[in-house]
């Protein structure tokens, strides 16, 4: 046979942004062989009527790193048409990490990504320290693509102990973390990770946090060697201290030749103004030389809430984060105490925003009822206390209370819907794509569709930009980016990823809740709308019809030379 | 910081030395003010770091503004 496969009459998205054509392209080992009229016998022949066929979406922005450790699919992202998947942003990785640290970093993990910890614990089994050792450790499963960071927190945790957490890093340390990101990247970091924002489980600052300039400039220049990027997580909330952090990697970027990003950039009603400001002041920074791109996701910012662990939706009211931590008894017990309820509701009537959010308790919703509020599915919180004659805060405890605190509230479009505006800023060259943190937060939202939701919202719906600007921006331009190599087109010698879907009808599906993960409890993910068939490096891994495929042919993704 | 390109700030900032504390900036920055005035006027300009919990802790690589907020 010429080729392994031959998928015909395509119209073909080769990821470029030009005009999409029809046509066939051939695979052979593993590789695009062929494009355009092909008249050949193949192992194997896909009739792609009606369908676009685009290179595989790269997902730039996930915590998948310990998903991945049991599950090499990286569900459900392989079946929205997501082929390369980006772990340990944000600072954290979960290598190089020394034993004595796991739970230190086992805890900051869970609670920033907001994972269960019976999951966490019981899907992974430590079985690495260094970068290379948890390399291998994934890279036997996957069935998706992974071209994973390094996060600067481990580095600073690995070469300096506890007191990572405490100081700034000698010349001596700093030398060593030089070292330490050589070898990781040399066993296949795409780049390194840091945040400016994270807290840990101790409410003090991450690691990364606790570096002066000159180690992360250090550490950027050993990026610099290898042209590997930089991600970074900024006050996304302020225009000021926005802006302050684009110069800061502006001077990075310049200073060693390396591309850098920033996530989250999002709108909101009480910074409306914000984008714009940021976008200004990119522009100006990318027109002198420097290479900073604000990653943005698709999807409005939804969150929710229950009373059995902290949440980020608590973030900014303290009484009731700490009251979600308490063992169950003694929290049951300080629900039902009246001074301690009235400690609740007046930490709900006097909060300030979280980083923006437009958050009203009174627009929560029942998300999953209980046993005893199952009529109540659905319902706002707003509605059902005014007909109790209650306050909201009483409403909400007296739902988690009858239900023995199993309810699960819900919160829409706290902020990032105006689509009108939204569709504007994602259609904008110097915006990526991303910010999506597939693999995160799974007991509060759901990370996963952010690409179908691109094609149904900004261009069916909205029409911001043509399919072939959209497939350019989850492909070649997160390729180009990012430094992963051989990916993100569709063009001969490039790796067989790729994604055959309806344009007609590619979306998100509804947000359901799943009990797939390693211990009992439930994630909130989506399955896709019209995704047909998915390829990994030539070999189909999911299709419509018959779902996850057994091979598994991911790969750890080679940085560009 | 090294950098080949001196494009103004939006609005004037420094990141803090490792062992620095509000008086040493105050003092640097704005030496020609009485120094209990310059630490009220620097915390001032940086309310999200005084109200961080922990009391106004600080870390070096926080951004600390030394000058007010552009004009809207």
């Amino acid at each position: 046979m010429a080729y392994d496969l031959l998928i015909s009459n395509a119209r073909i998205c080769d990821g470029s942004g030009g005009p999409s054509f029809r046509g066939a392209v051939a695979v052979r080992d593993g590789r695009i062989a062929a494009i355009g009229e092909i008249e050949a016998d193949a192992a194997e022949t896909v009739d792609a009527h009606g369908l676009v066929l685009a290179p595989g979406f790269i997902d730039p922005h996930t915590h998948y790193d310990a998903q991945l450790v049991w599950d090499g699919l990286a569900q459900p992202a392989l079946e929205h048409g997501v082929t390369t998947i980006v772990p340990g942003n944000c600072s954290l990785s979960l290598a190089p990490l020394r034993p004595e640290h796991r739970e230190l970093l086992g805890a900051t993990f869970r609670k920033i990504e907001e994972m269960p910890k019976n999951a966490f614990d019981a899907g992974i089994d430590w079985r690495w320290q260094t970068f290379a050792e948890y390399v291998e450790a994934i890279r036997g499963g996957l069935g998706i693509n992974v071209a994973p960071l390094v996060g600067h927190s481990l580095i600073r945790l690995w070469v300096m102990g506890e007191d990572a957490r405490e100081r700034a890093a000698t010349g001596a340390e700093i030398a060593a973390m030089q070292d330490l990101l050589r070898d990781c990247l040399d066993a296949g970091a795409i780049g390194m990770s840091g945040s400016w924002v994270d807290i840990d489980h101790e409410n003090r600052p991450v690691p990364a946090r606790r570096a002066a300039w000159e180690e992360l400039d250090a550490l950027c220049a050993v990026l610099g060697e290898r042209k590997a990027i930089l991600q970074m997580v900024p006050e996304f909330w302020d225009p000021d201290l926005l802006c302050a952090r684009i110069d800061l990697l502006a001077d990075l970027s310049r200073s060693h030749g390396i591309a850098t990003t920033f996530s989250p950039l999002f709108d909101s009603n009480a910074a409306p103004n914000l984008v714009g400001i940021a976008l200004d002041r990119v522009r100006l920074q990318t027109a002198h030389g420097a290479r900073v791109v604000p990653q943005m996701q698709t999807r409005p910012i939804d969150l929710s809430f229950d009373l059995t662990a902290p949440m980020s939706t608590f973030a900014t009211l303290p009484g009731w984060w700490a009251m979600t931590l308490l063992p169950k008894e003694e929290k049951l017990a300080r629900l039902r105490d009246p001074a301690e309820r009235e400690k609740l509701k007046a930490e709900m009537d006097s909060f300030m925003m979280p980083m923006s959010l437009d958050l009203d308790f009174a627009k929560a919703f029942i998300k999953r009822p209980g046993p005893a509020s199952q009529a109540l599915a659905g319902r706002f919180i707003g509605d059902i206390a005014q007909e109790r004659g209650c306050h909201i805060a009483e409403a909400i405890i007296d739902i988690a209370l009858a239900d023995d605190l199993e309810t699960s509230f819900g919160l829409e479009a706290l902020g990032h819907s105006n689509m009108a505006k939204i569709a504007g800023f994602l259609a904008e060259p110097l915006i990526g794509i991303g910010a999506g943190d597939g693999g995160a937060h799974v007991t509060n939202f759901s990370t996963y569709g952010d690409t179908g939701f691109l094609f149904s919202q900004y261009v069916r719906g909205h029409r911001a930009m043509s399919l072939e600007t959209a497939v350019q921006k989850l492909t070649h331009d997160i390729a180009d980016l990012w430094g992963i190599r051989d990916r993100g087109l569709i063009k001969p010698g490039y790796a067989a990823d790729m994604v055959l879907f309806d344009p007609d009808s590619i979306d998100r599906g509804p947000e359901i809740a799943v009990d797939d993960l390693p211990a009992p409890g439930f994630r909130y993910i989506r399955r896709a709308e019209g995704i047909d068939q998915v390829f990994v490096n030539g070999r189909r891994v999911y299709s419509r019809d018959a779902g996850y495929a057994e091979s598994r042919p991911g790969a750890i993704v080679p940085q560009m030379a | 910081m090294s950098t080949t390109i001196d494009i103004p700030a939006r609005r004037a900032f420094i990141l803090p030395h490792p062992d620095d504390t509000w008086e040493s900036i105050a003092a640097r920055q704005l030496p020609d003010m009485p120094l209990d005035e310059a630490v009220n006027l620097l915390k001032s300009w940086n309310i999200f770091l005084v109200f961080r919990p922990g009391g106004g802790a600080f870390t070096p690589s926080d951004v600390m503004f030394v000058a007010p907020p552009p004009a809207a």
